[in-house]
Protein backbone atom coordinates (compact mmCIF):
# COMPACT_ATOMS: atom_id res chain seq x y z
CA UNK A 1 0.00 0.00 0.00
CA UNK A 2 1.54 3.55 -0.89
CA UNK A 3 0.62 7.10 -1.97
CA UNK A 4 -0.35 7.89 -5.53
CA UNK A 5 -2.12 10.67 -7.36
CA UNK A 6 -5.21 10.99 -7.14
CA UNK A 7 -7.71 11.00 -10.06
CA UNK A 8 -7.57 14.01 -12.63
CA UNK A 9 -3.82 15.12 -10.86
CA UNK A 10 -0.67 15.28 -13.05
CA UNK A 11 2.85 16.33 -12.58
CA UNK A 12 3.96 19.08 -14.84
CA UNK A 13 7.26 20.17 -15.38
CA UNK A 14 8.02 23.97 -15.50
CA UNK A 15 11.69 25.12 -15.02
CA UNK A 16 13.24 22.53 -13.08
CA UNK A 17 10.33 22.50 -11.02
CA UNK A 18 7.72 20.01 -10.25
CA UNK A 19 4.21 21.38 -10.24
CA UNK A 20 1.32 18.97 -9.17
CA UNK A 21 -1.85 20.07 -11.20
CA UNK A 22 -5.38 18.60 -10.09
CA UNK A 23 -8.47 19.44 -12.78
CA UNK A 24 -10.14 21.12 -10.82
CA UNK A 25 -7.68 23.62 -10.06
CA UNK A 26 -5.80 22.97 -7.17
CA UNK A 27 -2.12 23.94 -8.16
CA UNK A 28 0.89 23.15 -5.71
CA UNK A 29 4.44 23.84 -6.66
CA UNK A 30 7.01 21.67 -5.43
CA UNK A 31 10.82 23.15 -4.22
CA UNK A 32 13.68 20.26 -4.56
CA UNK A 33 12.96 18.89 -1.17
CA UNK A 34 8.91 18.78 -1.60
CA UNK A 35 9.73 16.59 -5.16
CA UNK A 36 12.30 14.49 -3.58
CA UNK A 37 9.84 13.22 -0.89
CA UNK A 38 7.35 13.11 -3.35
CA UNK A 39 8.98 11.19 -5.79
CA UNK A 40 9.93 8.59 -2.71
CA UNK A 41 6.89 8.26 -1.43
CA UNK A 42 4.97 7.69 -4.73
CA UNK A 43 8.29 5.04 -5.96
CA UNK A 44 6.38 3.09 -2.82
CA UNK A 45 9.31 3.99 -0.52
CA UNK A 46 6.84 5.57 2.04
CA UNK A 47 7.61 8.18 4.75
CA UNK A 48 10.80 6.31 5.80
CA UNK A 49 12.70 6.55 2.48
CA UNK A 50 11.48 9.66 2.06
CA UNK A 51 13.14 10.75 5.34
CA UNK A 52 16.33 8.32 4.43
CA UNK A 53 16.46 10.73 0.65
CA UNK A 54 16.08 13.91 2.48
CA UNK A 55 19.13 13.44 5.11
CA UNK A 56 21.27 12.03 2.33
CA UNK A 57 20.40 15.04 0.35
CA UNK A 58 20.18 17.99 2.45
CA UNK A 59 21.76 18.89 6.08
CA UNK A 60 19.14 18.14 8.74
CA UNK A 61 18.16 16.45 11.12
CA UNK A 62 16.38 12.84 11.22
CA UNK A 63 13.63 14.27 13.56
CA UNK A 64 12.91 17.43 11.44
CA UNK A 65 13.02 15.75 8.18
CA UNK A 66 10.00 13.33 9.33
CA UNK A 67 8.52 16.03 10.81
CA UNK A 68 8.54 18.02 7.54
CA UNK A 69 7.70 15.31 5.32
CA UNK A 70 4.76 14.17 7.09
CA UNK A 71 3.29 17.33 6.74
CA UNK A 72 3.83 18.18 3.53
CA UNK A 73 2.54 14.91 2.85
CA UNK A 74 -0.53 15.55 4.72
CA UNK A 75 -0.95 18.61 3.15
CA UNK A 76 -1.23 17.27 -0.20
CA UNK A 77 -3.81 14.28 1.11
CA UNK A 78 -5.69 17.39 2.31
CA UNK A 79 -5.86 19.26 -0.98
CA UNK A 80 -6.72 15.88 -2.38
CA UNK A 81 -3.99 16.15 -4.24
CA UNK A 82 -2.77 12.46 -3.54
CA UNK A 83 -4.34 9.42 -1.29
CA UNK A 84 -2.84 6.15 0.20
CA UNK A 85 -3.58 3.11 -1.71
CA UNK A 86 -6.98 2.48 -2.44
CA UNK A 87 -9.03 5.34 -0.42
CA UNK B 1 -25.14 65.22 -27.29
CA UNK B 2 -22.72 63.00 -29.52
CA UNK B 3 -22.84 59.43 -30.54
CA UNK B 4 -20.76 57.46 -31.72
CA UNK B 5 -20.44 53.32 -32.70
CA UNK B 6 -17.29 51.43 -32.02
CA UNK B 7 -16.97 48.30 -33.46
CA UNK B 8 -15.42 45.45 -31.95
CA UNK B 9 -15.30 41.68 -33.27
CA UNK B 10 -17.98 40.41 -31.12
CA UNK B 11 -20.33 43.43 -30.25
CA UNK B 12 -20.71 47.32 -31.28
CA UNK B 13 -20.75 49.74 -29.33
CA UNK B 14 -23.22 53.10 -29.66
CA UNK B 15 -21.07 55.88 -27.12
CA UNK B 16 -23.46 58.29 -26.23
CA UNK B 17 -21.71 61.70 -24.90
CA UNK B 18 -22.71 64.76 -23.28
CA UNK B 19 -19.10 66.02 -23.66
CA UNK B 20 -18.51 66.83 -26.55
CA UNK B 21 -14.49 66.59 -26.53
CA UNK B 22 -14.50 63.33 -24.66
CA UNK B 23 -16.81 62.20 -27.97
CA UNK B 24 -14.09 63.58 -29.90
CA UNK B 25 -11.37 61.86 -28.35
CA UNK B 26 -12.82 58.93 -28.83
CA UNK B 27 -14.00 59.20 -32.12
CA UNK B 28 -10.43 59.89 -33.01
CA UNK B 29 -9.07 57.14 -31.27
CA UNK B 30 -11.11 54.54 -32.54
CA UNK B 31 -11.62 56.30 -36.07
CA UNK B 32 -15.03 57.34 -37.25
CA UNK B 33 -18.25 56.29 -36.70
CA UNK B 34 -18.74 53.08 -39.13
CA UNK B 35 -21.56 51.29 -40.92
CA UNK B 36 -21.70 49.18 -37.88
CA UNK B 37 -24.79 50.78 -36.31
CA UNK B 38 -26.95 48.26 -37.15
CA UNK B 39 -24.56 46.00 -35.41
CA UNK B 40 -25.00 48.03 -32.12
CA UNK B 41 -25.60 45.94 -29.27
CA UNK B 42 -24.68 47.72 -26.07
CA UNK B 43 -25.24 51.47 -25.27
CA UNK B 44 -22.69 53.37 -22.91
CA UNK B 45 -23.51 56.40 -22.14
CA UNK B 46 -21.61 59.05 -20.79
CA UNK B 47 -22.58 62.26 -18.79
CA UNK B 48 -20.55 65.09 -17.31
CA UNK B 49 -19.04 68.32 -18.54
CA UNK B 50 -15.05 69.55 -18.30
CA UNK B 51 -14.38 69.71 -14.89
CA UNK B 52 -17.81 68.35 -13.41
CA UNK B 53 -18.16 65.04 -12.30
CA UNK B 54 -18.75 61.90 -15.13
CA UNK B 55 -20.90 59.07 -14.54
CA UNK B 56 -20.80 55.78 -16.70
CA UNK B 57 -23.78 53.59 -17.74
CA UNK B 58 -23.84 50.93 -19.41
CA UNK B 59 -27.49 49.66 -20.93
CA UNK B 60 -29.24 51.53 -18.52
CA UNK B 61 -27.16 50.53 -15.52
CA UNK B 62 -24.64 52.99 -13.54
CA UNK B 63 -21.13 51.57 -14.12
CA UNK B 64 -19.61 54.60 -11.83
CA UNK B 65 -20.23 57.60 -11.08
CA UNK B 66 -18.95 60.78 -9.75
CA UNK B 67 -15.52 60.13 -12.01
CA UNK B 68 -12.95 62.48 -13.49
CA UNK B 69 -12.94 62.65 -17.06
CA UNK B 70 -9.56 60.66 -17.17
CA UNK B 71 -11.94 57.94 -14.85
CA UNK B 72 -14.66 58.22 -17.37
CA UNK B 73 -12.33 57.51 -20.27
CA UNK B 74 -10.91 54.29 -18.43
CA UNK B 75 -14.28 53.16 -16.82
CA UNK B 76 -15.20 52.67 -20.77
CA UNK B 77 -12.52 50.92 -22.06
CA UNK B 78 -12.60 48.24 -18.81
CA UNK B 79 -16.27 47.51 -20.54
CA UNK B 80 -14.88 47.55 -23.41
CA UNK B 81 -12.38 45.08 -21.87
CA UNK B 82 -15.01 42.91 -19.69
CA UNK B 83 -16.58 42.41 -23.20
CA UNK B 84 -13.51 41.12 -24.85
CA UNK B 85 -13.85 38.38 -21.66
CA UNK B 86 -17.29 37.23 -22.30
CA UNK B 87 -16.73 36.16 -25.50
CA UNK B 88 -13.65 33.62 -25.15
CA UNK B 89 -13.79 30.06 -25.49
CA UNK B 90 -13.19 27.79 -22.60
CA UNK B 91 -9.70 26.54 -23.68
CA UNK B 92 -8.61 30.40 -24.47
CA UNK B 93 -7.41 32.66 -21.27
CA UNK B 94 -7.53 36.82 -21.71
CA UNK B 95 -4.01 37.77 -20.09
CA UNK B 96 -3.44 41.54 -19.05
CA UNK B 97 -0.16 41.40 -21.26
CA UNK B 98 1.59 42.95 -23.83
CA UNK B 99 3.53 41.24 -26.32
CA UNK B 100 6.25 41.67 -28.88
CA UNK B 101 7.50 39.14 -31.91
CA UNK B 102 10.88 38.45 -31.62
CA UNK B 103 11.50 36.15 -34.87
CA UNK B 104 8.71 33.43 -34.63
CA UNK B 105 7.87 33.67 -30.79
CA UNK B 106 5.83 35.85 -28.31
CA UNK B 107 7.15 37.36 -25.70
CA UNK B 108 4.45 39.01 -23.66
CA UNK B 109 4.53 41.40 -20.39
CA UNK B 110 2.12 40.68 -18.24
CA UNK B 111 1.66 42.82 -14.56
CA UNK B 112 -0.73 45.26 -12.70
CA UNK B 113 -0.77 49.19 -14.36
CA UNK B 114 1.69 50.44 -12.97
CA UNK B 115 4.31 47.42 -13.49
CA UNK B 116 6.18 49.06 -16.40
CA UNK B 117 4.76 46.34 -19.23
CA UNK B 118 3.82 49.09 -21.81
CA UNK B 119 6.81 51.07 -21.18
CA UNK B 120 8.67 47.74 -21.23
CA UNK B 121 7.11 46.36 -24.24
CA UNK B 122 7.56 49.38 -27.02
CA UNK B 123 11.27 49.64 -25.79
CA UNK B 124 11.53 46.02 -26.21
CA UNK B 125 9.50 46.45 -29.87
CA UNK B 126 12.41 47.91 -31.23
CA UNK B 127 14.09 44.09 -31.19
CA UNK B 128 11.08 42.69 -33.08
CA UNK B 129 7.34 43.56 -33.97
CA UNK B 130 4.77 45.18 -31.66
CA UNK B 131 1.85 42.79 -31.67
CA UNK B 132 -0.30 44.49 -29.00
CA UNK B 133 -1.04 45.57 -25.30
CA UNK B 134 -3.97 45.64 -22.96
CA UNK B 135 -5.48 41.89 -23.60
CA UNK B 136 -3.67 38.72 -24.92
CA UNK B 137 -5.56 36.11 -26.01
CA UNK B 138 -3.78 32.78 -25.55
CA UNK B 139 -5.28 29.30 -26.61
CA UNK B 140 -4.11 26.85 -23.59
CA UNK B 141 -4.39 23.69 -25.83
CA UNK B 142 -2.02 25.53 -28.53
CA UNK B 143 -0.18 27.75 -26.65
CA UNK B 144 -0.57 30.09 -29.31
CA UNK B 145 -1.56 33.92 -28.31
CA UNK B 146 -3.08 36.88 -30.63
CA UNK B 147 -4.31 40.74 -29.54
CA UNK B 148 -7.31 42.31 -30.47
CA UNK B 149 -7.37 46.03 -30.86
CA UNK B 150 -7.89 47.79 -27.91
CA UNK B 151 -6.81 51.24 -26.42
CA UNK B 152 -4.85 52.03 -23.95
CA UNK B 153 -3.75 54.20 -21.60
CA UNK B 154 -0.12 55.80 -21.92
CA UNK B 155 1.44 57.38 -18.62
CA UNK B 156 2.81 60.56 -18.86
CA UNK B 157 6.47 58.90 -18.44
CA UNK B 158 5.95 57.23 -21.66
CA UNK B 159 4.10 59.42 -23.38
CA UNK B 160 6.95 60.89 -25.13
CA UNK B 161 7.65 57.27 -27.02
CA UNK B 162 4.63 58.07 -28.70
CA UNK B 163 5.66 61.87 -30.00
CA UNK B 164 6.22 60.84 -34.31
CA UNK B 165 9.45 62.60 -33.69
CA UNK B 166 10.86 60.41 -31.76
CA UNK B 167 8.57 57.09 -31.33
CA UNK B 168 9.05 53.64 -31.67
CA UNK B 169 8.64 52.59 -35.70
CA UNK B 170 6.19 50.38 -34.48
CA UNK B 171 4.13 53.03 -33.00
CA UNK B 172 2.08 55.11 -35.93
CA UNK B 173 -0.47 57.16 -34.59
CA UNK B 174 -1.19 58.80 -31.26
CA UNK B 175 -4.91 59.56 -31.58
CA UNK B 176 -6.84 61.49 -28.29
CA UNK B 177 -5.75 62.76 -25.32
CA UNK B 178 -7.65 62.53 -22.17
CA UNK B 179 -6.22 65.43 -19.48
CA UNK B 180 -2.72 63.76 -18.48
CA UNK B 181 -3.32 60.92 -19.82
CA UNK B 182 -3.35 59.64 -23.44
CA UNK B 183 -5.37 56.80 -25.53
CA UNK B 184 -3.44 55.26 -28.29
CA UNK B 185 -4.84 53.37 -31.09
CA UNK B 186 -1.82 51.32 -32.21
CA UNK B 187 -1.57 50.40 -35.68
CA UNK B 188 -0.01 46.79 -34.79
CA UNK B 189 2.06 45.40 -37.13
CA UNK B 190 0.19 42.54 -37.49
CA UNK B 191 -2.65 44.70 -38.79
CA UNK B 192 -0.89 46.57 -40.93
CA UNK B 193 0.13 43.56 -42.62
CA UNK B 194 -2.87 42.61 -42.71
CA UNK B 195 -2.26 39.17 -40.33
CA UNK B 196 -3.95 40.47 -37.55
CA UNK B 197 -5.82 36.90 -37.10
CA UNK B 198 -2.53 35.42 -37.05
CA UNK B 199 -1.52 33.42 -33.40
CA UNK B 200 2.04 33.01 -32.20
CA UNK B 201 3.74 30.76 -30.14
CA UNK B 202 3.87 32.10 -26.84
CA UNK B 203 8.02 31.08 -25.88
CA UNK B 204 8.76 34.07 -22.45
CA UNK B 205 5.88 35.92 -20.37
CA UNK B 206 8.36 38.42 -18.26
CA UNK B 207 6.58 40.04 -15.00
CA UNK B 208 8.49 44.01 -14.98
CA UNK B 209 8.63 46.08 -12.28
CA UNK B 210 9.34 49.67 -13.00
CA UNK B 211 11.32 51.22 -10.05
CA UNK B 212 12.22 54.44 -10.80
CA UNK B 213 14.40 54.48 -7.99
CA UNK B 214 16.72 51.27 -8.89
CA UNK B 215 18.82 52.29 -10.96
CA UNK B 216 20.02 49.36 -12.49
CA UNK B 217 18.42 46.41 -14.53
CA UNK B 218 18.01 42.67 -12.71
CA UNK B 219 16.58 39.73 -14.80
CA UNK B 220 15.89 36.52 -12.92
CA UNK B 221 13.98 33.63 -13.53
CA UNK B 222 10.11 33.51 -11.54
CA UNK B 223 10.52 31.72 -8.62
CA UNK B 224 8.10 29.08 -9.24
CA UNK B 225 6.65 29.58 -5.63
CA UNK B 226 5.44 32.97 -7.23
CA UNK B 227 3.98 31.30 -10.05
CA UNK B 228 0.16 30.58 -9.17
CA UNK B 229 -0.31 34.46 -7.80
CA UNK B 230 1.25 36.39 -10.38
CA UNK B 231 -0.67 34.11 -13.08
CA UNK B 232 -3.77 34.28 -11.35
CA UNK B 233 -3.24 38.12 -10.96
CA UNK B 234 -3.37 38.20 -15.40
CA UNK B 235 -5.27 35.88 -15.87
CA UNK B 236 -8.82 36.03 -16.80
CA UNK B 237 -11.90 33.94 -18.88
CA UNK B 238 -15.06 31.81 -18.57
CA UNK B 239 -13.74 29.10 -15.96
CA UNK B 240 -13.11 29.96 -12.84
CA UNK B 241 -9.50 31.21 -11.95
CA UNK B 242 -8.03 28.41 -10.24
CA UNK B 243 -9.30 26.53 -13.41
CA UNK B 244 -7.63 28.51 -15.35
CA UNK B 245 -4.43 28.85 -13.92
CA UNK B 246 -4.45 24.80 -13.87
CA UNK B 247 -4.66 24.70 -17.59
CA UNK B 248 -2.01 27.84 -17.75
CA UNK B 249 0.59 25.53 -16.19
CA UNK B 250 -0.51 22.50 -17.77
CA UNK B 251 0.13 24.52 -21.33
CA UNK B 252 3.36 26.31 -19.70
CA UNK B 253 4.85 22.48 -19.28
CA UNK B 254 3.92 21.01 -22.47
CA UNK B 255 5.13 24.59 -24.41
CA UNK B 256 8.25 25.13 -22.15
CA UNK B 257 7.14 28.33 -21.17
CA UNK B 258 9.93 30.43 -19.89
CA UNK B 259 9.04 33.11 -17.01
CA UNK B 260 11.23 35.64 -16.22
CA UNK B 261 11.01 39.03 -13.60
CA UNK B 262 12.72 42.45 -14.36
CA UNK B 263 13.17 45.11 -12.00
CA UNK B 264 14.25 48.09 -13.86
CA UNK B 265 14.69 52.20 -14.03
CA UNK B 266 15.66 52.41 -17.60
CA UNK B 267 13.32 51.34 -20.21
CA UNK B 268 15.60 51.12 -23.12
CA UNK B 269 18.65 49.37 -20.61
CA UNK B 270 16.04 46.88 -19.77
CA UNK B 271 14.96 46.10 -23.31
CA UNK B 272 18.75 45.47 -24.26
CA UNK B 273 19.72 43.80 -21.81
CA UNK B 274 16.17 41.29 -21.60
CA UNK B 275 16.63 41.04 -25.27
CA UNK B 276 20.24 39.47 -25.09
CA UNK B 277 19.04 37.98 -22.06
CA UNK B 278 16.42 35.92 -23.97
CA UNK B 279 19.16 35.78 -27.64
CA UNK B 280 20.99 33.69 -24.74
CA UNK B 281 18.80 31.55 -23.42
CA UNK B 282 17.19 30.77 -27.13
CA UNK B 283 20.42 29.85 -28.22
CA UNK B 284 21.09 27.40 -25.09
CA UNK B 285 17.91 25.92 -25.80
CA UNK B 286 18.32 25.38 -29.55
CA UNK B 287 21.19 23.61 -28.89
Amino acid sequence: MNYELCEGVTIEHIDGHNVLVAEKGDVAVLNRTASCILDNVLDDGGIENAVKSVLDKYSTDGDTARADAEEFIAGLAEKKLIKFGSE
Amino acid sequence: MRTIIIPFTNSAFRLIFEDCTLADNFAATFGPASPYEERSDRIIEITGKGNMPYSVRLDGKTVRDGLSRDEAAYSVSRVFGDDICSHVSASVCVMHAASVLIDDTVVSFSGASGSGKTTLSLFFSEYGSYVGDEYAFLDMETGRLWHEQHPFQLKESNAALFIPDIASPAVLAVQGEFGRAYYASLAFTNRKNAKHTERFKLGVLVFPRFDPGYGQTVINNLPMSKLPDVVLQSLMGQAPPSLLLGRFIKMAARERLKFLEIRFSDGAGAAEKLYAHIQKYTGETKR
